[in-house]
């Protein structure tokens, strides 16, 4: 069927016309509930099998040795079962970037009345990013003249190394998933999520460019201001729950208020809405997203502090952005959104952990979608943004948590 | 205000000018008043619009009479509250020589980058300029390209095949 | 001169043509760089000056995401604060005016559409408007029409590639793909639809206009003026109010009625800035004297008052146009003028019109040959982009992006 411009066969070309995108869109929507429903089905019928999979996989390959004339020993389970977890973290955020970075590109080109990657990988090219990544791989590495090489080389470590670190205390769904369960989980979190910003500025005074020094100096500005109000505003939930362990946290939030609303922070009257707001915002200025991604603003700086890095040291920060942006989503929906508890009881034959990364994702869809739609904000507004602003609400709603605290005591 | 009117008020600062004649019977000018003044006397005359209301320098430019040699700049001034009324300004300059007139930047700062154009492209130098530089060009480029008698000479951007070179 | 035969080799066998590069180049240390002497490299007559410690030099472009074109500007800054701006042009100098003294009346045509190639229908009406003057010819009442028609679809089209662009130099990345990517995509399609270009349209022609209208081309011109009304609420909600927009834009670059009359600034920009001046209201060319339409003037003269002195001409264009497609009159699209061997008689023209970025005019000398004897365009873009070296200075680096954006620029004008 010819499609010529619109001009040539109407207002509208056939395919665009708001009946046809009507029935474009419950086609896709029912292709994914079918996608979905197995998925979903397998999820709630293995439960929490798959986390075992270490130690079934010890049950079942004793057996065979015992068919087979030979003895495992136990330490082996030991380490084994010690180390999964932490390669699960790694194999998150290495996974997890994949996904989000598609998932993203998919949001932005919806917004944006157009369809994004089509593609790689058959379907709506679901293997775009892996595509990116071996692309990436195999770029020649580009090191300026006159750059610091010790510098320039371990920028990007030191932008991403930290992530794997703080995803340790994070329970993916409910408390007993977690790879590290600590008491101080919260404060690790972010203290660790703070080391980040030293790779920036070395990112940025290791290129020897002047765009990236620019913009090297304004990540580091940003990102070591709106940590403040991003602990500020968590201060109300640790407060709230009486522990600093993330899994004590999740455990505060289970249950329904009344009967009729989910027992999550975010609906605590006032103090919830304000610190989730709070936490957000000071969030997407964290991870440099839009609006506050003047550190890598296009237009303005090229691309910033990283305007210097090519192929996979580019891609570390790349990952490192959507690590930390997994890692704030992943925090607000434990500490905000309750983790791993369900929507209502009579839900909870859906595990945890299906909960747990519904609700980041959600989170990560907010993001997203912020970022597509609103424009940058200038450094001044930005420092004056959080400095008289963000901080002297959150302290107010610390006071306001506070006194509500005590009201429920007495 | 009228071309008369314009004129009048003119010639009591800069008794030279004078309304462009017709050089030709068959020379078709534009319907806006054209004066005439002498090139020395280009910012007396600038001043004096400036004070007759006319704020706005709308374009500033020079053509290359060869034949007749001598350079013609047109100056052409608007009155912000009448914009359908002009006064086109016109000064002659003799080709030979280095040929130089005042500048009329401190009346009309629209004049820095035109004055600098036409000196980048003809040659023209404008006395009193605070940035006497080439605009559109580089910085030694030989020659003035819109002259009449502008000989190209071949630089490191032409590659020579349209002359024959290997 | 190279080629693939002799390709240069050594640096010896460039040809040195310019003294200040004779024997190798000096090097342009760090300690006595100035913006000024970066444009030039060693430039002898310029006073060197010693810039302080803590100020830097910083290049912006000629390859840039946001200066627009070729655009580019030497800043000399104190941390995140301009101290000194020289903008360096002639990255995309084609030599226009030497080129129209070789090319006949008709030829040039296409030439003007590459000026400023955003709106070129209104570049190639400008000139003509300067022959037929010169000519004196008379000009059909439909031919006249669709000149106005093509002209204000074409308005839209610049000023909605300004909404978008503008919104990518403040950071927001969606307004662009609705502005350009669907509303200005209607019209270049209509345009194809008409003359079958969708860019450079060599559309207007000396007498009148190339093609008429095709069938159905005027509904669908009145479907899209419905939509695009409808859109700019949509990019209202999206953008223009949009309080980090605002906080970037207002207050931002504020250029005075004074200084903006003294630059020479005209069109969009001087409207912004409170003067009421619109050459399609005051001294109407064409058939605008039969419109009625608002004049749209704002009194701020910021960065923010210019985009919506933009975004206001898009509607006062739909105005323009639903009166001009509702009273198209029937008849020739081309007046009494010499198809081939054009030869306006001995003298001299100037017209201007109100062109998407200012008064864009254009001076034609004729010798009664078939080439004009000199043809000067008067680019709006070129004087507006004077009052950058002012307008720059105390604003932090964000801001020049955000007031260069303002400014509108099409270097294609700029440079000629």
């Amino acid at each position: 069927m010819a499609r010529g411009p619109w001009a040539v066969t109407g207002p509208w070309t056939p395919s665009q016309t708001p009946d046809a995108l009507r029935k474009r869109y419950t086609r896709s929507l029912f292709f994914l509930a079918v996608l979905l429903f197995p998925l979903i089905g397998a999820m709630i019928w293995l439960g929490e099998h798959p986390f075992r999979v270490v130690e079934n996989l010890f049950v079942f390959s004793n057996r065979v040795a015992g068919w087979v004339g030979i003895s495992i020993p136990a330490w082996h389970l030991t380490v084994i079962s010690a180390a999964m977890p932490l390669l699960f973290v790694l194999g998150l955020i290495q996974v997890a970037p994949i996904f989000m970075v598609w998932w993203e590109m998919k949001i932005a080109a919806h917004i944006q009345v157009r369809l994004g990657p089509m593609w790689v990988g058959r379907w709506h090219g679901v293997l775009q990013t892996v595509a990116d990544g071996i692309k990436l791989l195999l770029k020649e590495d580009i090191v300026p003249i006159g750059a610091d090489r010790v510098l320039h080389f371990l920028a990007p470590v030191v932008a991403v190394a930290p992530a794997f670190v703080c995803f340790a205390p994070i329970p993916f769904g409910r408390p007993g998933l977690t790879p590290v369960p600590l008491d101080t989980g919260v404060l690790l979190v972010m203290g660790f999520s703070g080391l980040s910003v030293i790779g920036l500025l070395m990112a940025g005074w290791g290129s020897n460019s002047k765009y990236s020094a620019l913009g090297g100096l304004r990540a580091a500005a940003q990102a070591v201001s709106y940590e403040i109000p991003r602990v500020i505003a968590l201060l109300p939930v640790v407060m709230w729950a009486g522990t600093l362990s993330l899994g004590g946290m999740v455990q505060a939030q289970s249950g329904m208020w009344h009967g009729v609303v989910p027992r999550w922070f975010l609906f605590y009257p006032v103090v919830g809405q304000i610190s989730f707001i709070i936490y957000l915002i000071a969030s997407i200025a964290e991870t440099n997203r839009t609006p506050f991604d003047l550190a890598e603003a296009e237009s303005e700086l090229t691309s910033g502090f990283h305007t210097e890095y090519s192929g996979m040291k580019w891609a570390m920060f790349f990952m490192a952005e959507y690590a930390y942006m997994f890692l704030a989503c992943a925090l607000g929906a434990v500490l905000f959104l309750g983790g791993g508890a369900p929507l209502h009881p009579a839900l909870s034959f859906l595990p945890s952990y299906f909960w747990f990364f519904g609700k980041t994702l959600f989170m990560v869809f907010l993001f997203i979608w912020i970022r597509w739609t609103y424009p940058r904000m200038r450094v001044d507004h930005l420092m004056e943004f959080c400095w008289k602003f963000l901080i002297p609400w959150g302290l107010f709603n610390v006071v306001l948590a506070g006194l509500f605290i005590l009201m429920r005591s007495r | 205000m009228s071309v008369t009117n314009v004129l009048e008020i003119l010639q009591k600062k800069v008794p030279e000018a004078v309304e462009c004649q017709n050089l030709d019977v068959k020379f078709v000018r534009g319907t806006d008043p054209q004066i005439k003044v002498p090139s020395v006397r280009v910012g007396a005359v600038a001043g004096c619009l400036k004070e007759a209301g006319f704020d706005l320098l709308n374009f500033l430019t020079a053509v290359d009479y060869l034949k007749e040699e001598r350079f013609e700049l047109i100056y052409q001034f608007i009155k912000t509250s009448d914009p359908a009324f002009s006064v086109i300004v016109k000064t002659d300059l003799p080709r030979s020589g280095s040929p130089s007139l005042p500048s009329i930047v401190e009346f009309y700062a629209a004049a820095d980058w035109q004055e600098r154009e036409t000196y980048d492209l003809f040659g023209i130098t404008f006395v009193g300029h605070p940035n006497p530089r080439r605009i559109l060009l580089w910085e030694g480029y030989p020659g003035w390209p819109l002259r009449k008698d502008y000989v190209h000479t071949l630089d490191k951007y032409d590659n020579g095949s349209e002359i024959g070179l290997p | 001169m190279s080629n693939d035969k002799n390709p240069i080799s050594t640096v010896d066998q460039i040809p040195q043509t310019t003294p200040s590069f004779k024997g190798g180049v000096e090097p342009v240390g760090r300690v006595n760089e100035t913006a000024d002497s970066l444009i030039n490299g060693p430039c002898f007559e310029t006073k060197m000056e010693r810039i302080s410690d803590h100020e830097m030099l910083l290049n912006m472009g000629p390859q840039h995401p946001s200066t627009h074109g070729v655009l580019r500007v030497v800043l000399q800054l104190d941390g995140e604060v301009v101290t000194k701006a020289v903008p360096d042009l002639g990255y995309l100098h084609r030599g226009v005016e030497k080129l129209a003294e070789h090319r006949n009346y008709s030829q040039f045509i296409i030439l003007t559409d590459r000026d400023d190639y955003l709106c070129a229908m209104l570049n190639n009406w400008a000139y003509c408007l300067a022959v037929e003057k010169l000519m004196k010819v008379e000009i059909p009442g439909r031919a006249d029409y669709l000149r106005v028609i093509s002209g204000e679809l074409n308005r839209i089209a610049s000023h909605l590639l300004f909404i978008g662009t503008f919104g990518i130099d403040i950071g927001a990345f969606t307004p662009f793909l609705y502005a350009f990517g669907r509303e200005r995509e209607m019209i270049l399609d209509l345009f194809e639809q008409l003359c079958g270009a969708r860019i450079t349209y060599n559309y207007v022609r000396i007498g009148g206009v190339s093609n008429d209208l095709p069938d159905g081309w005027v509904e669908k011109a009145k479907s899209f003026i419905v939509h695009m009304r409808e859109c700019l609420k949509e990019y209202d909600d999206l953008l223009s109010y949009n309080p980090i927009f605002m906080d970037r834009t207002k207050g931002v670059g504020v250029l005075s009625k004074e200084k903006a009359i003294a630059y020479g600034i005209t069109g969009p920009n001087l409207r912004a800035s409170g003067v009421n001046l619109d050459l399609r209201l005051q001294a109407p060319y064409g058939v605008y004297s039969k419109f009625s339409f608002d004049p749209v003037v704002r009194t701020n003269g910021d960065c923010w008052d210019r985009y919506m002195v933009r975004r206001d001409e898009i509607a006062q264009s739909c105005q323009i146009l639903d009166q001009a497609l509702g009273d198209l009159p029937a008849g020739d699209i081309m007046g009494k003028v010499p198809k081939a061997n054009l030869r306006p008689p001995v003298g001299e023209s100037y017209a201007q019109l109100e062109g998407a970025r200012g008064w864009l005019g254009v001076y034609l000398v004729s010798d009664g040959t078939a080439n004009p004897y000199r043809l000067h365009v008067r680019a709006p873009s070129f004087v507006n982009l004077a009052v950058l070296q002012e307008t720059l200075t105390g604003w932090k680096v964000a801001d020049v992006v955000a007031i260069l954006g303002s400014i509108d620029i099409v270097l294609g004008e700029v440079d000629r």
